[in-house]
């Protein structure tokens, strides 16, 4: 059923076109359309509903959040209000049809939903997501790499002594091995089984905690000399059973790694949030606690490589515990093959473009204003008299310059 | 797990006062050898509850491996000691270090809660009843 407006006279008909569909935003998807249009002209132009291929659709768009299916009745913190949570109920409506039939394939350009959307985490890292943490080289790079900048950030006294660590959310142990690497000691958390099946069988070489860290994490005080978490904290803004309260679990968290820190000793967790006021959500939980810091961005303007790092001093504030910057806040862009530190990889003095007040930097723009010169002609012929093209000779007008009134 | 991990592990299930030092109840334990690192040793020994860690050794089977009173940091130091076998140093190492508990169960001294351990794994989960919030 398709409600439209601006199409005058009353009454039920039927269309037949693919245009008012396309009008309303709705994706199309087989060449068939059928549709009822009920013409209000008081609704204004606003399809809701139509018929495609005999099943409802739904209004798709891009870039939001993609729909969730009715599996997931989790209500999440932070998307709508302060205090507010969002019960995800069955939008589409019809849930039961639905369940059976198989995913939609997911559109090119459509992001995958973050793992938070799609399912607890001791029921999402089941067996055949652990087994990703050992079988894809990217995964494993990415982790690494993100423990390595945690461990950077963690500022350990470089004095060649091994530290007792704790990992939060360890998982498969891929950031342990990290650690491991550096000499530490540390005691890995994690709520799957299955990721911990990973890490015994990839022999760990520290101590596994099957627990929940939004229970607490129940150490003795000020036994630790620092903790990371990678890409494990985002987990606590989900209320995934009816007893959960994400307040008083980043609460419970945050309060049990306070205790259990040494003074003066630092926390980095790399997390994702989703929104503002997760992120807002997770920083003043940490503060409440006691912890000194703040967060860290490192690439803020790509939407790939951004990672945000909560750094947090434990103790009163000293000099040297001002916040580390993070990396390519000077609106330098990071590429995936090069791990530039310095960040400014610019040739040829290439200028870029002022980004600070912008989400997305602007494409280079293209600086050279006299054409590709004569180097680039000369270069192009020779390539297509290689491949046995006729090419005019070169002469002395070759890629000569124009003259300005020309 | 190892006797270190157990050493700064407590429970917090809800009752629990301090919920420390767990009782240590072992099926299975194993030894990993392990290299000797004197400064890390050093380092921990302020930090190590030394009643709790010798009540462990002695819940392994291990009455003599550790002595009453912990050792000085002189004797940690001592030359040699790490190539000793006998010293305080080494002892100390296998008992925080080298011993892995495989199965067996964390019983909290205040609830009598019980965790197991399983492949070296204890699981610490509470239920929705026993969260202290």
């Amino acid at each position: 059923m398709v409600t439209h407006g601006g199409g005058g006279g009353g009454g039920a008909r039927t269309i037949w076109d693919d245009e008012a569909a396309a009008a309303a935003g709705v994706m199309r998807r087989s060449p068939r359309c059928v549709g009822e249009f009920i013409g209000d002209p008081l609704l204004g132009r606003d399809i809701v509903l139509g018929l495609w291929d005999s099943r409802p659709i739904s209004r798709v768009s891009l870039h939001r959040r993609p729909m969730k299916s009715p599996v997931e009745r989790r209500s999440v913190v932070g998307t709508l209000g302060e205090s507010r949570r969002e019960h995800t109920t069955d939008l589409c409506g019809g849930g039961e049809e639905r369940r059976g039939e198989k995913p939609r394939r997911r559109q090119r350009g459509e992001r995958m939903p973050r793992p938070e959307v799609q399912a607890p985490p001791e029921i999402f890292y089941n067996e055949s997501e652990a087994r990703k943490y050992t079988t894809s080289s990217r995964i494993i790079e990415i982790q690494s790499r993100i423990t390595e900048r945690a461990l950077e950030l963690l500022a350990l006294p470089n004095d060649g002594v091994p530290k007792l660590l704790l990992d939060i959310g360890c998982g498969s142990g891929l950031s342990g091995e990290t650690l491991t690497e550096q000499g530490h000691h540390w005691i890995g958390y994690d709520i799957s089984k299955s990721m911990l099946d990973v890490a015994l069988e990839r022999e760990a070489e520290g101590d596994l905690l099957l627990a929940d860290m939004g229970q607490g994490l129940g150490l003795r005080p000020g036994v630790i000399d620092g903790a990371i978490s990678i890409s494990a904290v985002q987990w606590l803004c989900n209320a995934d059973k009816s007893c959960h309260n994400p307040r008083l679990r980043l609460k419970a968290f945050f309060g049990s790694l306070y205790r259990c820190l040494a003074r003066g000793a630092r926390a980095v967790l790399q997390f994702y949030a989703d929104n503002v006021k997760q992120s807002e959500m997770i920083v003043t939980a940490a503060m409440r606690a006691g912890f000194a810091g703040g967060v860290v961005v490192d690439w803020p303007h790509s939407s790939k490589a951004k990672k945000s790092y909560l750094v947090l001093t434990c103790g009163p504030p000293s000099l040297n515990s001002s916040l580390p910057k993070g990396k390519g806040q000077d609106g330098a862009m990071c590429s995936d093959d090069d791990e530039s530190d310095d960040g400014s990889g610019d040739e040829d003095g290439a200028q870029t473009v002022g980004i600070y007040e912008r989400n997305r930097p602007k494409k280079r723009q293209k600086t050279k204003k006299n054409g590709k010169g004569k180097a680039w002609l000369l270069n192009k012929k020779e390539q297509l008299r290689r491949r046995g093209r006729e090419v005019p000779a070169d002469t002395k007008y070759t890629g000569r310059k124009r003259k300005s009134y020309f | 797990m190892r006797l270190l991990t157990h050493n700064m592990l407590a429970s917090n299930a809800r009752g629990a006062v301090t919920g420390y030092p767990l009782k240590l109840q072992v099926v299975k334990w194993s030894t990993k050898e392990a290299e000797p690192n004197p400064e890390f040793l050093r380092g921990m020994l302020p930090k190590i509850d030394w009643p709790a860690l010798v009540a462990a050794t002695q819940a392994l089977g291990l009455p003599e491996l550790l002595p009453e009173a912990p050792p000085t940091d002189a004797e940690l130091s001592a030359e040699g000691a790490a190539a000793d076998e006998g010293s305080a140093l080494r002892r100390l190492h296998r008992a925080l270090l080298e011993i892995h508990i495989e199965e067996g169960a964390l019983v909290c001294p205040d609830t009598d809660r019980c965790f197991p351990i399983s492949r070296g794994v204890p699981n610490m989960l509470l239920h929705e009843d026993e969260v202290r919030n």
